[in-house]
């Protein structure tokens, strides 16, 4: 059993007296400067400033207690979970904020026109992508944003971003990544460069002992370079068209979202409405994703997604060991092959463990029978003689 | 109107951020917690598997003991997470002499380990272990989740060292598209999963039970967790489920392959069509009384997964049990603890007093305690009176019985 460490932080008190009082003074600022402000434009400018602060404090929080070594274990990991839900949790009552002010626009007991309605829904989309996009940026693969990019831009750019995401697995050639990169944007020289260096590297290792022709060999060596590149191409295509189906959802959510938050807007402003327009988004949004996760586009948008990330692994794998066939370290399929006999080996030794124990166990029982027959044998004796 | 819903937000920011310091002290800091809070001794492991015995607490001992076969997915000491939230500890005091496998961290050095491995190889060792140790011809066993699986399974190819099967949220029919589980196993290559990744990573297999309910899970739980930051309990009990949430395995590449093969996408369990070690299991061999229980609410193993148990066994004495329950409900919530202990115990001590055959009251068994554990292969240390019990039975499988 682990041992449970807790230690009290003291600063924390004065911390917590200190950003109290300067919350409330700085609500209490607010609130009189918008006071005298009634347009509603003046009224977002400060929540836009809100919403900065929150970030910005959420943000410095851990530099000023977590310093330059953050803490490790289970609290710290729940703690960084915790600062990135409270994000989200913050900035989507910021937006239920803006949609309250633009809702305000309605006038209780007159109809809007289309025109106007139009303007509203437009403007809370707008509010709403951004609220989302904090979720998204918290919670999806980093990566997955560059993918959206790399995927609507050029075909180099997802090349670059294919290599830079390599460059650990080619570290053990410092200067392989830069070229390849070079390759991927179309540099012709940077074959030649990229030639050079398989060459030094191949002279340095196999090479003075086989002699083995060169130009085939780089050949194949470039195809598998390509391949990976292809692959990760390909990838990027399905990632893009999965997370795709998200935004889509997203946005039918935002609809009901909208609906059910207009149906509110007369409504006094208090912390619960702000929490309870905080629960209809995410249980809409839970009950919208559940729905695409069971459709049949998901699910093979998922299977497509999954078979292209792996494809693309095993053009890395297999360009990786080409890699590391220069080098004295063992390659996957080495590795994969010691596996393989250390497990023969064990499954082996246990069967005939088993086999063994299982004769110990008949030698036993005839043992036993053979001693029962010796008894039985000396009685019988024992009795003719009496007899 | 502005003005008031800026102070409202204000006010609610500052509630957070206050929140957010208190989390410094009762969260931050904590580099673990607590868990498998009921004491346990290990007297038995065979590569990276081990074998726990937790002696019973209740003064009248049932006669035959029970073994816990649990998922390889996430760990078994959910079933043990704290004193008050024990599912193992109400079983010891109702005088369940338990033993609990831990399939341990499989490595890459694992990745061939196989189904076969698994059931036929370190179970059938540890149930014959068991059965050696503690003087009984058959066991109850009592499997849980992907164990429950594993476990029945086992039943149908060695029914004669099962006394009693217990299966907990066990995944028998799985086809179905009521669980996101059942419907994403369909599409996916298992081949090319298995082929490329070697084992498959603990933390995919969360992303994917993450993403079931994402909005629950990855937000509205942590800003729930804020509301009540200020209580330790509270925090302890969230941070020992949030280790074990996360405190996931990777699973053995060649066995994973087989059960998405053959359970998830083509459903050979409850078919009669599933292989393993060169033998059919046919689940109408598994002829021992069987206690099913399942939730209602479990979004990973949907009910209809394990309520088909009494259609396809022959078993005539199977005794069905459905709890307004999710899957993570079954193991912790109080009524786990008031309701589904008691059931487990009372069925366990009901079937285990009467001899299989004649129907004659067994005695009573000591619990023989051991402080070394037995490392396979090795021999026991046992007493006189284990020893020639050993001898007058002929306990173990012979590799030809696999």
């Amino acid at each position: 059993m682990e041992k449970q460490t807790q230690q009290p932080i003291d600063v924390a008190s004065l911390w917590f007296e200190w950003q109290r009082n300067l919350w409330e003074n700085w609500i209490t600022a607010t609130v009189k400067g918008t006071e005298s402000a009634q347009s509603m434009w003046q009224g977002r400018a400060a929540l836009d400033m809100l919403t900065a602060w929150q970030q910005t404090w959420s943000k410095s929080l851990p530099a000023v207690f977590l310093g330059k070594e953050p803490p490790d274990g289970l609290g710290a990991t729940v703690y960084k979970r915790l600062l990135d839900a409270s994000n989200v949790y913050t900035n989507l009552l910021a937006f239920w904020a803006r949609s309250s002010m633009l809702f305000a626009q309605l006038t209780p007991g007159t109809t809007p026109t289309t025109e106007k309605l139009k303007e509203i829904y437009d403007e809370w989309v707008k509010e709403y992508e951004t609220a989302m996009s904090s979720l998204w940026g918290a919670y999806f693969p980093r990566d997955a944003e560059e993918t959206v990019k790399a995927y609507q831009s050029a075909t180099s750019a997802s090349a670059e971003s294919a290599w830079i995401f390599m460059e650990p697995l080619l570290r053990n050639l410092e200067r392989l990544p830069a070229i390849l990169t070079k390759i991927a944007k179309g540099d012709p020289g940077a074959s030649i460069e990229l030639t050079g260096l398989w060459r030094k590297n191949y002279e340095l290792t196999l090479g003075k002992a086989l002699r083995a022709p060169s130009m085939g060999s780089f050949r194949e060596f470039a195809e598998k370079v390509n391949q990976t590149a292809d692959a990760y191409v390909h990838y990027n295509v399905a990632l893009a068209q999965y997370f795709g189906l998200f935004y889509q959802s997203a946005m039918g959510a935002a609809e009901k979202v909208f609906q059910r938050l207009s149906e509110l807007k007369t409504q006094e402003v208090t912390p619960e409405t702000l929490r309870e327009s905080y629960r209809t988004w995410w249980t809409i949004n839970e009950d919208v994703f559940n729905q695409m996760f069971r459709s049949e586009e998901f699910t093979r948008l998922l299977g497509e997604t999954l078979r292209q990330g792996l494809l693309f692994k095993k053009q890395l794998d297999d360009l990786s060991d080409e890699i590391t066939k220069f080098t004295n370290l063992p390659t996957k399929q080495d590795m994969d092959e010691i596996y393989r006999t250390i497990y023969e080996l064990r499954k082996e030794v246990r069967w005939q463990r088993r086999a063994v124990r299982d004769l110990e166990r008949r030698l036993g029982t005839v043992g036993a029978k053979a001693e029962s027959g010796n008894k039985v044998s000396r009685t019988s004796i024992r009795r003719s003689k009496r007899e | 109107m502005s003005d008031n819903v800026i102070e409202v937000m204000a006010k609610e920011s500052a509630r957070v951020q206050q929140k957010l310091l208190k989390g410094l002290q009762n969260v931050l800091q904590v580099k673990d917690v607590e868990t498998g809070a009921t004491p346990k001794e290990t007297v038995y492991q065979e590569d990276k598997v081990k074998l726990y015995h937790y002696r019973p607490a209740g003064k009248s001992i049932v006669p035959v003991p029970l073994l816990v076969v649990y998922a390889l997915v996430n760990r078994q000491y959910m079933m043990d997470l704290q004193q008050d939230r024990s599912l193992f500890r109400k079983l010891l005091e109702a005088g369940i002499d338990l033993y609990v496998i831990d399939w341990g961290y499989p490595s890459k050095m694992d990745k061939y380990l196989t189904m076969e491995d698994y059931i036929l190889g370190y179970l059938d060792n540890i149930v014959n272990f068991v059965r050696e140790r503690t003087g009984n011809d058959k066991i109850n066993v009592m499997g849980v989740c992907q164990g429950g699986t594993f476990a029945f399974i086992y039943s149908a190819l060695l029914p004669q060292k099962v006394r009693n099967l217990v299966l907990m949220v066990a995944p028998i029919d799985f086809d179905t598209r009521d669980g996101l589980l059942n419907v994403w196993s369909k599409v996916m290559d298992a081949d090319l999963m298995v082929d490329v990744m070697g084992n498959i990573p603990g933390e995919f297999m969360n992303l994917g039970f993450l993403w079931l309910k994402p909005f629950q899970l990855i937000l509205d739980k942590y800003v729930g967790l804020l509301d009540n930051i200020d209580d330790p309990d509270v925090v302890q009990n969230f941070l020992r489920m949030e280790k074990w949430i996360f405190d996931s395995p990777d699973q053995a590449g060649e066995t994973i392959r087989k059960f998405v093969k053959d359970l998830y996408q083509e459903n050979k369990l409850i078919k009669g069509e599933l292989i393993l070690g060169g033998r059919r299991v046919d689940p109408r061999k598994i002829t021992m009384p069987i206690l099913n229980i399942y939730g209602e609410q479990d979004h990973l193993v949907p009910p209809h997964c394990s309520c088909c148990v009494e259609k396809v066994v022959g078993s005539k004495d199977v005794t069905t049990k459905a709890f307004p329950l999710g899957h993570i409900g079954m193991y912790v919530s109080s009524r786990s603890q008031n309701d589904i202990a008691p059931t487990v115990s009372r069925w366990l001590t009901a079937k285990s007093a009467v001899a299989p055959e004649a129907g004659k009251a067994i005695r009573p068994q000591r619990i023989v305690s051991r402080t070394r554990p037995q490392t396979a292969g090795k021999g026991t240390t046992r007493g006189t009176k284990q020893k020639s019990r050993r001898r007058a039975t002929a306990f173990e499988a012979s590799p030809s019985e696999e």
